[in-house]
């Protein structure tokens, strides 16, 4: 009995990992606030107090945030119970390998795809006026924002949320298929207990997201009057050279964000599966064939079709023609294109497997019943840190121990992983805690520990979710246009930044070709991690 | 192991192909300029090629997102910056650089060299380009685009136009002078009136000239010599800037050498070049401005508009007022 007793009590045990796992969260954070203090010890003065006004930007910021996010979780809701539901009648699970390209789009690229289904000569409109109607009025303004930010976000959330209705085991589906439960007691008893702990995770990263929204803004704002403090920011260190104040309106984002990160994340025990898997098994469900019900899920697949899918087709009908071949002919594509493969796959990798130890530590410390808080906080917070306040004070700090022009790739690498970490790291940690509770006993008995436990048991396991983590992590860094743009040099030009110089010279037409093979690109890269992923599990588990 | 070989792999791969690209043996001069400068389809290859022919040196162009990229890399940098020269300031900005000090005077005579529509003397700034900010429509869709800056601000509302913001946009700025240079004073309520025509505003200017091409707006604020581009480049003349009765605001792009250039006789000799016809002569139809020196302007520039007056503040009035002019144009649109 005691012989049995002792491995259990050392799974139970938090180990070296949660240690090494914990380092790196606290050096993650520490890098974060050097980061900003470096800007304010440049200043060389303090900053100023932050008037009435900087508030009323922080509130609108905070007000904008919230609307996108559960507008997003409005649709994207719907949408995953549909996708769920229909993916055997209607193939509806389709929708899920494309879903992820609006989140890694460069916000350049979605906008004018955005214009190009809604604006004065957009689908929309040109189908209006096919039917004799009038044209949509101009769309820009808060609801122009808001409809960008949906169609970044919720295509993020569908996919998370499908993912955690598929882990419902089909035993669960066939008592309710037997007892004949409403759809109404169907979604409280048996998808609501799946959805409810990745909520709020997901709600946290959204609302990031959209809370440091910045170029979108300026674009589709309208005018000042639609704001954030992430435009602040920006002005401050741009337009008034105040590093000082942009520091302190990093630190104010930094801390509201953190606010709603801690709220969030204490109301969830655990976050994600993103992986489908099989749902063959699983019975009719009563009701689920009325006209209703069908008739619903149509109207979200359709409205999510139309908001997240037109503007990438948009962008795919703009790009081919002539230019394609014009681009295809300039060596500095291919140039960029290898830059960019490398920049991506390095950071996608380096995101990925940090990602992989800082999961793991939270899966330990967790089972040991500790403090996991710190871990979350610290990863969702790079996507509150602004990009261009952590770009010029990494800057700062790096530029005094080495050169900066040899440095750009480099940061331009650790910028990008950095900025992935908090998705990989959402995507892994939620398999990793299913896993531990499948695995823990088994495992245990078996006396598998440390690394031959990871290589025999876990990585083949979460093959599918590395590959998305992956495929995520780099194509986020192959769209990237805001850090590469802080560190400039002749000789070091990735994808986006070819597209931002060919539109800085008309050229329109090109800059839509170039836009068409960077979302391929992206879309490969995608496509390429979750295939080999796949198979890799396949193989291992055979 | 394998996962952990790949990134670090492809990072001393990247490092290494940076180093082997430093590592020339002839001296380089370091200049810093905005990204389109520099891109290929702007003049900085042609540049590059001809100074380098002439002084046995390398030329390494630092691109950077704007203007005042520029001007805050520097000023990160501080003395220490291996910037010889830096590329693509405007008068706007002249003040604020000249302030930090790090700057240093050029020793380049201009008198007699330039071409500008307005006095220029200065001993800190060479200029290298200049053009005017200009309201451009597509005369096939807009026959009567209004005449005056006060034409536009009174239009009926079915007039749409699209600009930047003067906080992150050159032209941007460029808009919010000629207002406050046309209106004085009462600037806040001319932006009022002109803010239900106002589409969006953008934060570059192609955001807003792409969304003009895809037919969102009548007018985008650019450059009186954008219909150049199209005519040459496209083959169209449908394009055309609108000419305003009060004349129109410019802007003149300006080079200048830093005080601890690393290669200081390098640089000189660069500034020196940037007024020579080698140099002024790639500026129309790359860079699509005005040469700043003397320089034959091709055909396209022909029937460009001209403006009755040209309009410029001096660098200290910008500097001394641009943040409360700014505040003004906010509160004005944020009604």
């Amino acid at each position: 009995m005691a012989a049995r007793a002792q491995p259990i009590a050392l799974w139970r045990r938090p180990g070296p990992i949660s240690l090494v796992g914990l380092g790196i969260a606290i050096g993650l954070l520490a890098l974060a606030l050097a980061a900003i203090g470096a800007l304010v010890s440049v200043a060389g003065h303090g900053p100023a107090g932050v008037g009435g006004n900087i508030l009323r930007v922080a509130a609108f910021t905070a007000m904008q945030a919230s609307l996108s996010t559960l507008l997003a979780l409005a649709l994207a809701l719907p949408v995953a119970r549909a996708c769920w539901r229909r993916a055997a009648t209607w193939r509806a699970g389709w929708l899920l390998p494309f879903s992820f390209l609006p989140v890694v789009m460069p916000t350049t690229v979605a906008a004018t795809g955005l214009i190009g289904v809604w604006g004065q000569r957009g689908f929309v409109s040109d189908y209006l006026a096919l039917l004799g109607l009038d044209r949509l009025p101009p769309i820009y303004g808060l609801g122009a924002v808001l409809l960008a930010h949906v169609f970044f976000n919720a295509p993020l959330m569908l996919r998370v949320l499908n993912g955690a209705l598929t882990s419902v085991p089909a035993s669960q589906w066939r008592l309710s298929a037997q007892w004949g439960l409403s759809e109404w007691e169907r979604f409280r008893q048996i998808e609501w207990p799946a959805l409810r702990p990745v909520i709020p995770g997901l709600l946290a990263l959204v609302f990031l997201l959209c809370f440091t929204s910045f170029s979108l803004i300026l674009m589709l704002g309208g005018g000042p009057a639609v704001t954030t403090l992430e435009v602040n920011i920006y002005t401050a260190l741009r337009f008034d050279f105040d590093l000082a104040l942009a520091g302190k309106l990093a630190l104010l984002q930094l801390v509201i964000c953190g606010a709603v990160v801690v709220l969030l994340t204490r109301l969830t025990g655990r976050s994600w599966a993103a992986t489908p898997r099989p749902t063959h098994g699983v019975p009719h469900q009563k009701g689920d064939t009325s006209t209703l019900c069908r008739s619903v899920d149509a109207l979200a697949l359709a409205l999510f079709i139309i908001i997240t899918m037109l503007p990438v087709i948009a962008i795919l009908v703009r790009g081919l023609g002539p230019y394609l071949i014009v681009v295809s002919e300039w060596p500095a594509l291919y140039r960029a294109t290898v830059t960019s493969l490398v920049i991506a796959l390095s950071s996608g990798s380096l995101a990925t497997m940090i990602a992989l130890v800082l999961a793991s530590a939270r899966t330990r410390r967790s089972d040991a019943g500790l403090a996991v808080w710190p871990l979350d906080l610290s990863i969702s917070l790079y996507l509150a840190v602004s990009a261009i306040v952590l770009g010029t004070g990494l800057f700062i700090l790096l530029r005094q121990v080495a050169d900066v022009f040899l440095l750009a790739p480099l940061l331009v690498t650790v910028g990008n992983m950095l900025i992935a970490l908090p998705f990989a790291y959402r995507v892994l940690e939620g398999r990793l805690a299913a896993l531990a509770t499948a695995h823990d006993r088994l495992c245990a008995g078996l006396g598998l520990r440390g690394w031959r436990r990871l290589r025999r048991v876990t990585l083949p396991a979460i093959a599918p979710e590395l590959g998305f983590a992956a495929g995520l992590s780099s194509a986020l860094s192959l769209g990237d246009m805001t850090i590469v743009a802080l560190f400039g040099s002749q000789q070091f030009q990735t994808l986006p930044w070819l597209l931002y110089q060919t539109m800085a010279r008309y050229r329109a037409g090109e800059a839509a070709a170039l836009s068409l093979w960077l979302l391929t690109l992206t879309f490969l890269l995608f496509m390429g991690f979750t295939l080999a992923a796949r198979m890799l599990g396949r193989r291992r588990h055979a | 192991m394998r996962t952990l070989l790949i990134p670090v792999m492809a990072i001393v791969a990247v490092m290494v192909t940076s180093l082997s690209l430093q590592a020339a043996e002839t001296p380089v001069l370091t200049i810093y300029t905005y990204d389109s400068f520099a891109s290929e389809w702007g003049p900085g290859p042609a540049i590059e090629k001809t100074f380098e022919a002439e002084c046995a040196c390398d030329v390494n162009f630092v691109a950077l997102d704007s203007s005042i990229g520029i001007l805050g890399r520097v000023q990160l940098e501080g003395p220490s910056s291996k910037a010889d020269i830096v590329l693509g300031l405007d008068t706007n900005l002249m003040k604020t650089a000249r302030d930090t000090g790090l700057f240093a005077p050029h020793g380049v005579s201009l008198d007699g060299r330039t071409s500008l529509p307005v006095a220029f003397a200065d001993d800190h700034f060479v200029p290298f380009d200049w053009g005017y900010f200009a309201f451009v429509y597509n005369s096939e869709a807009m026959a009567t685009p209004p005449t005056s800056l006060k034409a536009l601000v009174n239009a009926p509302d079915d007039i749409r136009i699209v600009i930047q913001d003067p906080r992150t946009s050159t032209p941007g700025l460029g808009l919010l002078l000629w207002v406050r240079s046309v209106y004085g004073d009462d600037a806040g309520e001319a932006w009022a009136s002109l803010s239900p025509r106002i589409v969006t505003v953008t934060k570059g200017w192609w955001d807003a000239y792409s969304m003009f091409l895809d037919g969102e707006a009548d007018m985008v604020l650019s450059y009186s010599t954008s219909p150049a581009y199209h005519i040459v480049v496209d083959g169209t003349d449908k394009y055309r800037a609108a000419a305003f009765d009060e004349g129109h605001y410019m802007q003149v792009e300006v080079a200048a050498m830093l005080k601890n250039a690393p290669q200081p006789e390098l640089a000189r000799q660069f500034m020196d070049f940037i007024l020579s016809s080698d140099f002024q002569s790639v500026i129309p139809t790359k860079n699509w401005m005005y040469p700043a020196g003397k320089a034959d302007l091709p055909e396209a520039f022909d029937g460009l508009i001209q403006p009755v007056e040209a309009r410029l503040y001096s660098p200290e009035d910008v500097a001394a007022n641009k943040s409360a002019w700014v505040g003004e144009w906010q509160r004005a649109l944020s009604q």
